[in-house]
């Protein structure tokens, strides 16, 4: 008897069922695993949005309703006026505003992911391709270094810093350009394997080592470039512990969400309006990552660590 | 004769002046913030370890206080209850190493709604885990939904939350629930990289996902995996969780990092010589996993050619 499809045979849908159905079912049922673990972050944000949209009154006779039945979206507008971050700096009150706070974090995101990922690029392009005295000792270098974590250099960093007046400035920048660590390793297989046609192409026209590297070998790798950036990015925005330890006088939004999480009433901030303020905090992040998360998930890998 | 410029020949360093410069200026950055910002940090960790902060002289005092404190069991938030519990967060993060890696391998062998799931697992690297936090801490609260829930299941009215009854538990619920995605990308990124060919060939003499798993997938991203195990090794005593965000290290969830840390959040100036002998002593405890490590990643870690 001819075998029955559900869809249209030969169709995507035709063959997706048929993928499925060769997995069996023990994969297909650990399959849904992650689908309802996604599923739960999903819901946990949703949740939140519903917090952020409710009344404040109603919100407080009940606290722990999962839909919000009475909506009030002007807790946004409140969030925008009433989150003001108010820290002493040399014993004086110093009050910050929601947008000075975006833009501490804006330029402390754009500074750390120019300053890390111009150093690592530099780096681990001329450590991999470069033929100069020492290459191979700053490889294994960078590789012990990542092994052999030293411990308790908080307190060490934050003296050096402010020796060096780099401390609670925007100059705090200058000193998080390390062009070692897990991106040099990515960038310099990276740089590592990729074939040398067009750049040897190049150098026969005569082009300089510095055309080469700009015109010929960075281009090409735009997408990792690209991919290591967002990520850098997004890991600074969301970086609470350090602005909250190193820009004390630059508080960004996720150093004020933190310091606010556990006396928001005290500065006159409802649940509803704070999650409202923690939820515009998540907009640029957000939207990098939609726009960007295949070309991360297809660019990012690490293999082994020979050194 | 004239020069052969060309830097990506194998010759023994006849660079020309142009080949010179592009190499300094591009090793320029990484190399003065290696010297500045990783030999100064070193430099500045071992003045402080070998300083008594409060009558400034050379010597070891620092360390004979690290080393009691190490072992002390004295008052509700000690080093050696920090010690124990930064263990415990090790010991999770090794388990999520292979478990996340089984997830990877789940969307990666495209189970049902892997798409939705590659995204949504890493909702909490792209939002943050503060925001994720804070979200948690809310629904776990006593009066949040979560506890609502429990509350009326174990008809105790006047239950605390689990911050306050259990704060490791607390915080390590969350790290597991966050914690899977973590590295998801970098697993899905190695899996990308193996030929389809091989998975065509297993499919064709019809081995199932699990056998595949085994045999050919998990050979070839077994670099990924030592070095990620690796890693979590000589980490040990950084493991900290997410303490910083959920219970500021009240309610026994103390850790070494987490102590160091908040000594100079603190500005307790007189503590940084003994912040950074309790550091110097934890890495010397590091030292020989560092030794297994490169042994493990020499050994295992080679890069499969495919």
């Amino acid at each position: 008897m001819a075998k029955r499809h559900l869809f249209r045979k030969g169709s995507r849908a035709d063959n997706r069922l048929s993928e499925i159905k060769k997995n069996g079912a023990l994969f297909n049922i650990l399959g849904l695993i992650p689908l309802i673990w996604g599923t739960l972050f999903v819901l946990m944000i949703l949740w939140g949005f519903g917090v952020s949209i409710t009344d404040e009154d109603w919100y407080l006779d009940h606290p722990s309703s999962i839909i919000p039945l009475k909506l009030d979206f002007s807790n946004y507008q409140k969030a925008m006026e009433k989150f003001v971050f108010e820290s002493y700096i040399d014993g004086e009150l110093v009050k910050t505003n929601y947008f000075t706070l975006i833009l501490n974090s804006f330029w402390f995101s754009f500074g750390m992911t120019a300053t890390k990922m111009i150093s690592t690029v530099f780096f681990a392009y001329a450590v991999a391709r470069l033929h100069f005295p020492g290459r191979k000792f700053l490889y294994v270098f960078v590789v012990l270094q990542m092994m052999i974590p030293v411990y308790g250099q908080t307190a060490a960093n934050y003296q050096l810093l402010d020796n060096l007046g780099l401390l609670d400035s925007p100059l705090f920048l200058l000193g998080q350009g390390a062009g070692h660590g897990m991106y040099f390793l990515i960038v310099y297989a990276f740089f590592r394997n990729l074939p040398t046609g067009y750049a040897e192409a190049a150098q026969i026209d005569g082009a300089g080592p510095f055309t080469v590297f700009f015109r010929v070998m960075l281009p090409q790798a735009r997408p990792i470039i690209v991919s290591l950036s967002v990520m850098q990015f997004i890991s600074a925005w969301n970086s609470y512990d350090v602005p909250l330890l190193y820009l004390p006088s630059y508080p960004t939004l996720s150093t004020a969400l933190y310091l606010y999480k556990d006396n928001m009433f005290q500065l006159g901030l409802s649940t509803p309006t704070y999650f409202a303020g923690m939820l515009i905090s998540i907009i640029p992040v957000a939207v990098l990552f939609l726009v960007f998360n295949k070309q991360i998930m297809n660019n990012i890998s690490i293999g082994g660590m020979k050194g | 004769m004239k020069q052969n410029k060309n830097p990506l020949k194998k010759r023994k360093y006849r660079n020309g002046f142009w080949d010179w410069l592009c190499i300094i200026v591009l090793c320029a950055p990484a190399v003065l913030h290696l010297l500045i910002f990783w030999l100064g940090v070193q430099i500045e960790t071992f003045e402080l370890a070998f300083t008594n902060q409060f009558t400034m002289e050379k010597g070891w005092d620092n360390f004979a206080w690290a080393w009691k404190q190490i072992f002390s069991d004295v008052g509700n938030n000690n080093m050696g209850l920090a010690f124990r519990n930064t263990l415990t967060f090790f010991v999770m993060g090794m388990t999520l190493v292979p478990v996340t890696m089984f997830f990877a391998y789940l969307i990666y062998r495209k189970s049902i709604g892997y798409s939705f799931s590659r995204v949504t697992l890493y909702l909490p690297g792209a939002v943050g885990g503060i925001m994720l936090a804070l979200l948690y801490a809310n629904l776990m609260s006593s009066t949040g939904p979560v506890m609502e829930v429990v509350k009326d299941v174990t008809g105790n009215e006047n239950m605390a939350s689990l911050r306050f009854t259990d704060g490791m538990l607390y915080i390590m619920i969350f790290d597991i629930f966050v914690g899977i995605g973590g590295n998801l990308m970098i697993w899905l990124g190695s899996m990308a990289r193996i030929p389809k060919e091989l998975i065509e060939v297993g499919k064709l003499e019809g081995i199932g996902p699990f056998t595949e798993f085994r045999k050919v997938v998990l050979p070839l991203i077994w670099p990924t995996f030592v070095t990620m195990i690796t890693l979590q090794v000589i980490g040990i005593f950084g493991a900290t969780g997410s303490v910083l965000a959920l219970t500021g290290g009240t309610n026994g969830t103390n850790t070494i990092a987490f102590w160091m840390y908040n000594m100079v959040l603190q500005g307790l100036t007189s503590e940084y010589g003994n912040v950074a002998a309790v550091g110097l002593i934890f890495t010397v405890f590091t030292i020989p996993l560092v030794v297994v490590g490169r042994w493990l990643m020499n050994r295992f870690g080679e890069e499969v050619e495919y």
